[in-house]
């Protein structure tokens, strides 16, 4: 708690340097807003031309979408710093975070907050309001819950993936290309129906568990699958798989960095 | 205070494979080449200490430092600092100690400093009353009250050197570590940040280790000096002893009232000559000045002498030769 305490103050600090960039904030946050727009505009003339996408109508695909970029959004906000983590290792800048009494984890991730995550918040908030009142659904009680459980989920899904990344960095030195490898699965899987790019794909999303971040979800939540049950309890599992991994692999980094260096 | 015994520090590089998928197969590959980067060291520093250690550029003295602050975990040997284990017991270790990189700043970019030590007192859980007379010493000696409200990316090179030493002693540590705590910084700057280390030393009674390539920093500030070459140690003692081993000669200028050939006299040889003026190196153990200066005398009518002490870094850099 005295970490979280430090962690908030870290932050702090950060926003204040970041609004020192004011120009830099607002733009920010547009870009992300028009970026998504695009997305959204490209969706919704693909499906305006076919009425449906591999039995998927426009909106539950904005529904895929918007749960997709909730989950990101608040991995964005505070996790997206993991991406920086390279260039604090190469160029030994990583030491500073070993010389003070809190963890390094707590140290690096409140070094920045990444503000442009507003900006999906925003759209997640307005895509997924859209695709509700378009599809006409009421919720029961246990599905807003497990809604709530699934994005919380697929932000730690998220963070993970991103957090093993830049760990590799430790022994990479740069894990950038990594990193751009999993945008280009981020951007398929954010849009599309995994199923639609066949068995292998599916997989791979699933053991790289990018897919929980709405994929799974959205079909117990739209009714699309039967056997639905036990999929309701898998998102908690899997991000909680997930960032034990991480975890580790975070551990042993570090002790590989204080062993090599840089 | 600190005890450092058979120091040991190996990094294994990958061996760089030649021609095609040279990078995927240096990533895959077993061979590595160990470098020793430090070499079996050791050493004793009593508290209250002040001591210079250098070396030239990748002698070892940063690795040595960052196995001394816990950073890297050292392949063999022991240290211990205060009855811990830099690395084993980080987060105690680290209340202990303060450290400056000279070469990469502690603080936070774009903010005043005064937010940066403010956070490093939540940080250390450094008591109100603590602060306060930290703050005041850092103004007294260091003027930090000129610019804790700039940011640091505003700040001079000595400001912002200034603000690390600050950033350094918020949670008065009882152990400083100064990684070239000099570097860049002008004259006056280099001045006031060495009257401050002197200060603190002597004053709080902080231990200091400090690295730099300024001779003069180890002339004004340590007692003792430690000098480590290829990962070893080939010097550790005080100042003046080395004085004494390495700074045997003197060289004896002499100021004639006209131009002269250049001669010798016993025991001493003439470096150069120019407008009248000569300078004679001697060892000052084979002969004393008054004596040189008494033979050359007979010889022709003196103006003016001065007695040139060594300069301790070619005393250093004789050592560095030597090994």
């Amino acid at each position: 708690m005295e970490e979280l305490r430090i962690y908030v103050k870290l932050i702090r600090i950060s926003m204040r340097s970041r609004l020192q960039y004011r120009a830099d904030f607002i733009t920010g946050i547009i870009s992300v807003l028009v970026l998504n727009a695009v997305n959204l505009g490209l969706i919704g003339i693909l499906v305006h031309r076919f009425t449906q996408l591999h039995g998927w109508t426009v909106w539950d695909l904005v529904f895929l979408y918007s749960m997709f970029v909730l989950s990101h959004s608040l991995y964005s906000l505070l996790f997206w710093h993991f991406n920086m983590m390279d260039t604090y290792i190469a160029q030994g800048t990583f030491d500073q975070f070993l010389i003070r009494p809190i963890s390094p984890l707590i140290q690096f991730l409140g070094r920045e907050i990444q503000y442009i995550g507003i900006g999906d918040i925003v759209v997640g908030v307005a895509a997924f309001g859209l695709a509700y009142s378009n599809k006409g659904l009421h919720w029961q009680a246990w599905q807003w819950l497990f809604f709530a459980v699934a994005i919380l989920s697929g932000t730690v899904v998220e963070m993970s993936i991103r957090w093993i990344i830049a760990s590799t960095a430790f022994w990479l030195g740069r894990s950038l290309s990594l990193a751009n490898i999993m945008n280009r699965f981020n951007m398929l899987v954010q849009q599309y129906p995994i199923d639609l790019f066949g068995t292998w794909f599916q997989i791979v999303v699933t053991v790289i568990p990018i897919s929980f971040l709405n994929y799974y979800p959205s079909l117990v939540l739209l009714g699309k699958t039967t056997d639905g049950a036990w999929l309701r309890f898998l998102p908690p599992i899997v991000a909680a798989v997930s960032i034990s991994a991480a975890a580790l692999v975070w551990r042993a980094g570090i002790r590989r960095y204080a062993s090599s260096g840089s | 205070m600190i005890h450092v015994d058979n120091l040991v520090k190996e990094y294994k590089r990958p061996v760089r494979k030649e021609g095609l998928f040279s990078g995927i197969r240096t990533l895959l590959s077993r061979d590595f080449a160990v470098k020793r980067a430090v070499d079996g060291i050791s050493f004793h520093i009593a508290p209250g200490e002040l001591v210079g250690y250098i070396g030239p550029n990748g002698a070892g003295k940063s690795t040595s430092i960052k196995m001394l602050t816990g950073i890297l975990v050292p392949t063999s040997g022991r240290i211990e600092v205060n009855g811990l284990a830099p690395h084993k017991q980080r987060k105690e270790y680290t209340r202990q100690i303060g450290v400056v990189f000279g070469q990469k700043t502690q603080l936070w970019w774009d903010v005043p400093v005064i937010d940066s030590l403010r956070l490093l007192k939540d940080i250390y859980k450094v008591s109100n009353v603590e602060f306060s007379r930290n703050m005041e010493l850092f103004s007294d000696l260091l003027d930090l009250h000129e610019f804790q409200h700039t940011p640091v990316r505003q700040l001079s090179l000595g400001q912002r050197m200034r603000a690390d030493l600050a950033a350094a002693l918020v949670h008065t540590p009882r152990i400083l570590f100064l990684d070239e705590p000099t570097i860049g910084v002008d004259v006056v700057a280099k001045e006031r940040l060495r009257n401050f280390i002197k200060e603190i030393n002597r004053e709080r009674k902080v231990t200091v280790l400090l690295t730099t390539h300024d001779m003069r920093d180890i002339e004004k500030l340590c007692t003792r000096m430690m000098i480590i070459d290829h990962g070893q140690m080939i010097y550790d003692g005080s100042v003046e002893q080395i004085r004494e081993k390495y700074g045997r000669h003197r060289t004896l200028v002499v100021q004639f009232e006209r131009e002269i050939p250049e001669f010798s006299a016993p025991n001493a040889e003439c470096l150069k000559s120019e407008g009248g003026k000569l300078w004679f190196r001697f060892d000052r153990l084979a002969t004393t000045p008054s004596e040189l200066i008494a033979y050359i005398s007979t010889r022709y009518p003196i103006i003016d002498l001065a007695v040139e002490e060594p300069e301790i870094e070619d005393m250093v850099r004789a050592i560095y030769g030597g090994s």
